[in-house]
């Protein structure tokens, strides 16, 4: 108890009280915030059981047992575990459990084979290595993740603070190999100590506060892709079509003609009214589904509200856009739906018109197609009608 | 157990305050999640390393006069309060904060530079930082709104409210008033005084990090649940809302659907364009909603048709509501290009039955009757009593 330092207990009571903040906070969030709550309840686990790990070791002279010594190690290692679950759970993978668990078991069931006595290098070089193996596996773990969104780059400068705990606790590793004979103890006031424990701070900090922009980062995404994307069909909603189709109509002033494709399916309501809403539902993903594979990368497929789709032909005439609409009609037509082991044949009816250089607006290009829709309802519905 | 370190406490709270000034530059910046509230606070932040946080001969960030710390404590005090008003949104100008906060960056210097670092400081600079506090805790009171947990709403007030006291206590012990525990009056700085700054320096930014949390989940759930154009429910939230009604039957509380189509809504479509048809459906919105009460639930199902919810209505009330509706419409015309366009709608009605747990059968049954108005000549309210056979009720206003 001499050599402890008050300088390097307040900063470990630091430590304990940010984990201990951070966890309450994520486990308030992982309450509120529906979509993610996985991710955010393995982080609060990993924060509480971060703050138990470093405030028991803080203890060992005091309460030495068990619970302090294994339990403590322990601990540490399985927060790591859990955040590594975390990082991994954000990028969508299945059994992420796994690596961490095995990591856990495995240094649980070493540590436990060798007594807890005066020299403890057997168990620090245990539990600091396997620290800092999952702390870099975290990190190779969130570059993957964040390269699929931002550039190189700047995935690396997100995942820094995942980097330099590794780095930290790698570096932690060396100096108990070095020096063999001198029990290890977050208390002492050697600068090695004291640095390693600011920057343990700072990088508890660092960590959660990257956690949160990695949330963060996917609300907002999601947010985005909602403000240009019907809900329902992922096809782009009414307002983004319409900013589509006046883009377009810009630059065919320049001569660069477009075509639209109305449609419209047949029979909806009878639908929805026969087999509920949930089949109407249903039967519009599928109509989007069989129509994807019909429109090319440059094309624009949106939904203007109920069952009313349009698709935006750059570069098209009217006869190219009548194959489309053709083509099409012809494929959902061959699509056997069901709902509830009943059958219900699917149809659209389909109106065709390109830009005319006499076109004042878009406004006019998407009456016409509307009226040539309207024509094949009145011909008998499952028509293609161009003008 | 031997005693904590108070500088290092304290400098464990200036790293706090720099990571958070970060984060904030960070919203800020890259995100643009409130851009101007997020600058402010991230100067706030900033300013707080500049603090007197270590007392008389305590630590120092920063080499400056007395005077000159307890000066930019104001100022940070000053510059949170605005950053917590732009952040909580509340079409409020900020005359208050500027005035109080300039009057006491001004004395706080003026009596500084008087002084000449000797003597007990005045208790000005405590004043002020009490009085943002407590316009800071009221603004998080007001921008959490009506609807919000009030046990969650008090949790989010709690820092501002806990400066506030450890403020007053300051201009309580500096003026010498009344002797308070020594942890509050600034004159003796002991571990404690240390603890309650990290706590702060942390419970702020986390409370207000929170709001944005919470406003970008609505948002999330606004797009997710409503219709674009109009701003009503779409269908799924509507289909939500009817079983909460279906289920307050059971405790005998009433309920009824009214189901409204446009009539001709095509012919506007196809005269005037899709615009109009927008700016048509717009107007109609318009309309049911001046005819409409606050618990009253507005929706669009699709195109043209839209639905009306009313909790706690018996049948006839509800037919009198529709009748209203229909008549408001009638005579409102729509003006589109200085046109005026008459629109007309029929209204189906029906009431909920204790048979029909999901409220679906209500819905289609008073879809059947706005069929049936459909059928009978447009522009009237058909309405069914209560499911029950017999002969269904019309009412017809030409």
């Amino acid at each position: 108890m001499s050599e402890t330092s008050r300088v390097a207990l307040t900063l470990l009571a630091g430590i304990v009280l940010i984990f201990g903040v951070a966890a309450f906070v994520w486990l308030i969030l992982g309450i509120a915030l529906k979509p993610t709550v996985k991710v955010c309840l393995a982080l609060a686990g990993a924060n509480a059981l971060l703050a138990y790990s470093i405030s028991s070791d803080t203890y060992r002279p005091s309460y030495p047992g068990l619970w302090t010594y294994w339990g403590s190690d322990v601990a540490s290692i399985a927060g790591f575990a859990l955040l590594l679950l975390a990082i991994m759970q954000m990028d969508g993978r299945s059994k992420a459990w796994r690596p961490g668990a095995a990591i856990t078991v495995l240094a649980a069931a070493a540590l436990l084979s060798r007594p807890y006595g005066a020299r403890l290098a057997w168990h620090s070089v245990i539990v600091f290595g396997c620290l800092a193996l999952l702390a870099s596996m975290m990190a190779w773990q969130a570059v993957k993740t964040m390269c699929k969104q931002v550039r190189p780059r700047m995935a690396l400068l997100t995942a820094s603070p995942l980097i330099a705990m590794a780095l930290l606790l790698a570096l932690r590793l060396v100096e108990i190999l070095q020096t063999p004979h001198v029990p290890l103890t977050l208390v002492a006031e050697t600068p090695f100590n004291l640095v390693w424990l600011w920057s343990t701070l700072v990088l508890g900090l660092g960590l959660n506060g990257t956690m949160a922009f990695l949330l963060l980062m996917r609300l907002i995404l999601d947010i985005q892709r909602l403000t240009v994307r019907d809900p329902l069909t992922d096809v782009l909603n009414r307002r983004a079509l319409s900013e589509a189709i006046e883009r377009e109509h810009l630059q065919s002033l320049r001569g660069v003609p477009y075509a639209l494709v109305m449609l419209d399916m047949d029979r909806f309501k009878t639908l929805n009214d026969t087999l509920g809403h949930a089949a109407g539902d249903a039967a519009l993903k599928v109509l989007v589904a069989t129509l994807k594979p019909c429109v090319r990368d440059v094309d624009n497929l949106g939904r203007l509200g109920g069952e009313e789709f349009c698709v935006l032909l750059p570069g098209t005439d009217v006869v190219g856009a009548f194959l489309v609409a053709e083509r099409m009609r012809a494929n959902l037509e061959a699509i056997d739906f069901r709902w509830n082991d009943e059958p219900w044949p699917l149809s659209a009816s389909f109106g065709a018109a390109q830009a005319e250089p006499e076109d004042l607006s878009a406004e006019d290009v998407l009456r016409r197609a509307d009226q040539a829709m309207y024509q094949a309802k009145v011909q008998g519905r499952n028509l293609v009608q161009a003008v | 157990m031997p005693e904590f370190d108070v500088t290092t406490l304290l400098q464990i709270g200036a790293v706090i305050n720099a990571g958070v000034a970060l984060v904030w530059c960070l919203l800020a910046g890259v995100f643009r999640i409130a851009p101007a509230a997020s600058w402010l606070l991230a100067a706030a932040h900033f300013c707080v390393l500049l603090t007197p946080n270590g007392g008389p001969g305590g630590p120092r960030f920063v080499p400056m006069p007395d005077w000159l710390h307890r000066t930019a404590a104001v100022l940070a005090v000053t510059l949170l309060a605005l950053g917590v008003r732009r952040l909580m949104r509340l079409r409020m100008r900020s005359p208050d904060i500027a005035v109080i906060g300039t009057l006491g960056m001004l004395l706080t210097a003026f009596f500084g530079l008087q002084q000449g670092g000797g003597g007990p400081p005045m208790p000005i600079g405590a004043i002020c930082v009490c009085m943002l506090c407590l316009l800071c805790s009221r603004d998080v009171a007001l921008g959490a709104g009506p609807g919000q947990n009030r046990a969650a709403t008090t949790a989010l007030m709690l820092p501002y409210l806990m400066m506030m006291l450890m403020s007053g206590g300051r201009v309580l012990a500096l003026s010498g008033l009344m002797d308070v525990p020594s942890f509050m009056n600034g004159g003796s700085y002991g571990p404690l005084v240390g603890w309650f700054w990290i706590m702060f320096s942390l419970g702020v930014p986390l409370s207000l990090i929170t709001v944005v949390i919470r406003r970008l989940i609505q948002r999330f759930e606004h797009l997710t649940l409503r219709d674009t154009l109009t701003g009503l429910i779409n269908r799924r939230a509507i289909a939500d809302e009817l079983t909460r009604l279906a289920r307050l039957l059971q405790r005998q509380q009433a309920y009824c659907v009214l189901m409204m189509d446009v009539d001709h809504f095509k012919r506007i479509n196809d005269a005037h364009g899709h615009a109009a048809g927008d700016a048509a459906l717009r107007h109609l919105v318009s309309v049911l909603k001046r005819c409409t009460r606050e618990a009253d639930v507005l929706g669009r199902l699709g195109g043209e048709e839209f639905c009306v919810l009313l909790p706690r209505t018996e049948l006839a009330a509800a037919c009198r509501v529709a009748e209203r509706m229909r008549a408001h419409l009638e005579d409102a015309a729509f003006i589109w290009k200085e046109l005026p366009i008459t629109m007309t709608m029929s209204i189906g009605v029906a009431s909920g039955v204790p048979e029909d747990p999901s409220g679906e059968a209500t819905l289609a049954e008073a879809d059947a009757q706005m069929y049936r108005a459909k059928a009978q000549g447009r522009n009237r309210v058909c309405a069914a009593p209560s499911n029950a056979p017999g002969p269904a009720a019309t009412w017809v206003h030409a």
